[in-house]
């Protein structure tokens, strides 16, 4: 059976007349000359119509066969055997995966990813028939249908896709197709899936792809060509929560997805400060660019590093939200008399910036003075967390203490305290190690004295490895050492604060060196700040009381109001933005005050990596490489015979130009 | 001649007078020399003097005159014959094909019949005249007066083109009329089927007579040109033919090659004297070629 899929281009078919309008049009018009006689005329005309007539004919019918045929072909027909004719009639179910990841919004050839596969969805839709059952897996984060289950409302779908977006997600294949099988699995018939995507090699290699033997699977991939792209990666801030008057270092990693060395300036907004580093990468390379930035006023600051805009401009830019604390908070631990104790109580306290507190999970710094063993690992997890352990243990604390605080191989560790007479003996003096080290950089013009001039009289010996020791006495015994330990720090203190054994507090130089000792190691808390998210998270707010949703509006930055809605299961309730948000900042006002700042942002490097994989090396199914579902429906369900009609096309006219150019010939001879 | 015809005007018959001796030479080639033995008259009356030119007979030489003048005149005259000749002018619609501006084919063959019916007249023979399409139209019978060769010529003056073309039907109706054997003399474009015209001929050959056929055809009909696509009116039946003349131009010449050489053939082989009367050639130039066929 013939079908043309072109139809509306039928009325083409009209054309098949013009060659024979235009032999009767040249026929129409001859001058009338009268004559003595028809007889030879009919004579003659009798013996050449015997070759000419028929050759006539034969022109005419070349040239309308040759037209029939090319119009044929701009109509695309398709034929049908009978096997697929049997198909064609036979319910079946198609289910299309289809990317709408970030990556899809990249642009090629003026067109984007993801409008070459809504054309090619289109199609397909399109062509399943009318009695198709169709459903749509959007491929995300978390992937998606469109309807709960296979349906034959195609226009819906067809719908759906024409007013799809990108979104700025990363994709889960592996669980899109699992859904896909679900959803075919739910249908009828024959089985059908189209993975329409760019087949983003970072996505797509690797993952699951279990699909049944009995579900046939199409590839359409979208990607043209290698698309060239750089990133900002991640933008880290040490410390995470920054005090105010300190300054924050920024970490921006840039990533370059090119087969060539790239050069660009990253820029950095942070409140009201600017700076900009420039930065060369290398091919496929990364490079890192870091800023020191002043921290001002209290509060929740907007931080955003920005490269250059390339061709996929959407991870050009990072967000980060950055709070900007007035104070330390410092915790105390050990024996409510112990003299050391309340020595570090007024060292830190004398530090404007420290206030003390009661809560250990919030602590920026915890001070823990010969406390019991078993508080080893609850010191280990806080420096983990992100604080500034500094631990002082006492006698009795075992291998197996030391093991928990420091996380390695103290076992046989112990500790002896020696102690020496005030009176009568020479005291231990401590000298500085690791000289280059920026902690001493303040020091190093003598302004602010020796930090590690001062006697002491009792110390504590121990046969374990501290860290990267600081301070050391004289004889080489540790005196102050620093182990990272997670996000944090662990200092391991052995010189004591009590006056009756120690004149180093009374230094001038101890409190410069105390505060050196926090700021530098206090970056130890670092991080991307809690209120960042990924693009798949909606922007919320969790107030601390009940407010009246009425005084609240969400706004980006450029200050329009963002739909939220609010959820009541929680208490107070929560407050959600209704949609995804794309990349950026994202404040929430209340009475024209900021009280909560979001930064949404690009999902990670995978998306950014625009190099996709030939469809040919996706384990499963066949590929598609035509645009049009006609061309898909006729590889799939009929043979094309438009390209026969452009040949068939072309042989009549050849044929035709022979026979008119031979019958030229003869009229000259 | 006591008015102007159209087909013979004064200056035609000065021109004629040119032709005299040739005309005489190929009346006399027609009628005393084919038909010396029987068919010569019976007096002889005086015509004229004339100078001796080399190669006279000179037993025509008047002595008489010579021994008085002491010149040579010879004494010429006219012979008085009682040969008859027949003018056959076919006036059918394809004989009404313009020659040149207003001058048509018919007006062509008039020109020659009319010059041929003076020299006839001129010797004192008779001339007969019929016009004929598809049949007898115009029958003026034998004479050999100036009142008759008025007649003729006025006859051919009023001639207009008719209908088809039928020789044969014409030769059938004309053989009763025509009882002595004598000359015949048929002007057409013979548009019809040589053998008809040969099978019509034939009584007349058994008979003696003496028959020339003049094939009146202007050179379009020879040649129909570059015209392109053309619809062609048959100027007899009305008939239409639309035909493009690169298509036909070869086989149109091939047709009339063809029907000339049939013609042709046919004549030889009946001994009747055939030619190609051209309408694009002075119809004088026709009396000369008639003589050369005469002489041979």
């Amino acid at each position: 059976m013939l079908t043309i899929l072109n139809s509306a281009l039928l009325a083409c078919t009209a054309l098949v007349a013009v060659p024979v309008v235009a032999h009767l049009f040249a026929r129409a018009r001859p001058k009338e000359r009268p004559f003595p006689s028809l007889q030879w005329l009919r004579q003659a005309e009798r013996k050449t119509a015997r070759l000419r007539k028929p050759r006539d004919w034969f022109l005419l019918a070349l040239r309308t066969l040759a037209v029939a045929a090319l119009v044929l072909a701009f109509l695309q027909p398709l034929w049908f055997g009978g096997a697929q004719l049997a198909a064609a009639g036979s319910r079946k179910t198609v289910v299309l995966v289809f990317d709408q990841t970030a990556s899809m919004s990249f642009v090629e050839g003026g067109q984007s990813r993801l409008a070459r596969a809504a054309a090619m969805a289109n199609d397909v839709l399109k062509g399943s028939g009318s009695q198709a059952l169709a459903n749509i897996v959007w491929l995300r984060s978390t992937p998606q249908t469109a309807f709960p289950e296979p349906g034959v409302n195609t226009d819906v779908l067809r719908d759906q896709v024409r007013r799809v977006n990108a979104t700025y997600e990363d994709g889960d294949v592996s669980s899109a197709l699992r859904l896909a099988v679900e959803q075919l699995g739910m249908g009828e018939g024959t089985k059908e899936l189209y993975l329409v995507s760019d087949f983003q090699s970072t996505a797509w290699k690797g993952a699951t792809l279990d699909v049944p033997p009995s579900v046939k699977v199409f590839k359409l991939g979208t990607a043209a060509t290698l698309a060239a792209n750089a990133c900002i990666s991640s933008l880290v801030v040490q410390p995470e929560r920054p005090v105010t008057g300190t300054d924050a270092r920024v970490v921006c990693r840039v990533r370059n997805f090119a087969p060539a060395e790239a050069k660009m300036t990253v820029q950095l907004a942070f409140g009201e400060v600017r700076q900009s580093r420039p930065l060369t990468l290398p091919a496929w390379g990364e490079g890192v660019a870091e800023f020191r930035v002043p921290c001002g006023a209290a509060g929740l600051q907007s931080l955003t590093a920005a490269l250059p805009e390339d061709a996929f401009p959407a991870d050009d830019k990072r967000f980060a939200v950055v709070e900007v604390r007035e104070s330390w908070r410092a915790v105390f631990g050990g024996p409510a008399k112990d003299a050391s104790l309340l020595l570090w109580q007024k060292a830190l306290g004398a530090m404007g910036w420290i206030e003390p507190s009661a809560s250990m999970n919030s602590a920026d710094v915890i001070v823990s003075v010969r406390e019991a063993p078993a508080k080893a690992a609850d010191l280990r997890h806080e420096a983990e967390r992100g604080a500034v352990v500094i631990c002082q243990p006492g006698e009795d604390w075992s291998g197996t203490a030391w093991m928990a605080l420091l996380g390695a191989g103290a076992k046989e560790a112990s500790i002896a305290g020696e102690q020496r007479d005030r009176q009568h003996d020479k005291p231990w003096t401590m000298q500085t190690t690791q000289d280059r080290d920026p902690l001493w950089q303040l020091f190093a013009s003598g302004e602010y004295g020796d930090p590690a001039s001062g006697n002491v009289w009792r110390r504590s010996r121990f046969n374990v490895d501290p860290g990267t020791i600081l301070l050391r006495y004289v004889d080489g015994v540790p005196a102050v050492a620093a182990e990272r330990a997670g996000k944090g720090w662990i200092i391991s203190w052995n010189v004591e604060l009590d006056e009756k054994v120690s004149d180093w507090v009374q230094q001038p130089a101890f409190l410069v060196f105390l505060g050196e000792l926090l700021t530098h190691h206090g970056e130890g808390a670092s991080g991307v700040g809690a209120r960042l998210l990924g693009p798949a998270q909606r922007v919320t707010w969790q107030p601390q009381r009940a407010v009246n949703v009425d005084q609240v509006h969400l706004q980006g930055e450029s200050g329009g109001d963002l739909p939220f809605e609010q959820d009541t299961r929680q208490t107070p309730p929560a407050l959600h933005s209704v949609k995804l948000l794309p990349p950026g900042h994202y404040k929430w006002v209340v009475d024209g005050q900021a009280v909560e700042r979001a930064a949404v942002n690009f999902p990670s490097d995978a998306e950014s990596d625009l190099r996709c994989l030939d469809p040919d090396q996706i384990g499963v199914g066949e590929t598609l490489s035509l645009g049009a579902a006609s061309a898909l429906i006729a590889q799939r369900d009929g043979f094309p015979l438009w390209p026969w009609c452009v040949g068939l096309g072309a042989v009549l006219l050849l044929v035709e130009g022979a026979t008119a150019r031979l019958k030229r010939k003869e009229v000259a001879a | 001649m006591p008015s102007v015809h159209k087909h013979l005007t004064p200056g035609d018959v000065r021109k004629l007078k040119n032709y005299e001796l040739a005309a005489r030479l190929m009346v006399e080639g027609w009628l005393s020399g084919r038909h010396r033995s029987k068919q010569r008259g019976s007096s002889i009356e005086f015509h004229e003097y004339r100078g001796y030119t080399p190669g006279d007979d000179l037993k025509l030489i008047d002595w008489r005159v010579y021994a008085r003048s002491d010149k040579i005149f010879l004494k010429t005259f006219e012979q008085e014959t009682n040969m008859e000749m027949h003018l056959l002018v076919d006036s059918s619609g394809s004989m009404g094909f313009p020659v040149d501006g207003a001058m048509t084919k018919i007006d062509h063959a008039s020109f020659f019949a009319a010059c041929l019916a003076y020299l006839v007249v001129r010797q004192t023979d008779k001339v007969s005249l019929h016009l004929f399409d598809d049949r007898v139209r115009l029958s003026i019978p034998p004479g050999s007066t100036r009142t008759h060769l008025h007649q003729c010529l006025t006859a051919l003056e009023n001639n207009k083109p008719g209908r088809e073309t039928s020789l044969a039907s014409a030769l059938e109706r004309t053989l009763p009329m025509l009882t002595r054997r004598s000359t015949l003399v048929i002007l057409s474009d013979f548009y019809e089927d040589p053998a008809a015209v040969f099978k019509a001929l034939n009584p007349y050959i058994h008979r003696g007579f003496r028959i020339h056929l003049f094939q009146v055809l202007t050179p379009t009909e020879l040649d129909i040109g570059d015209t392109g696509l053309t619809r062609f009116i048959d100027q007899e039946t009305g008939e239409r033919l639309t035909v493009h003349s690169e298509q036909v131009r070869d086989g149109y010449r091939d047709a009339v090659k063809q029907r000339i050489a049939i013609l042709r053939a046919m004549a030889a082989s009946r001994r009747v004297d055939w030619m190609l009367a051209r309408t694009d050639e002075s119809y004088f130039a026709l009396l000369d070629r008639l003589a050369e066929h005469s002489r041979h």
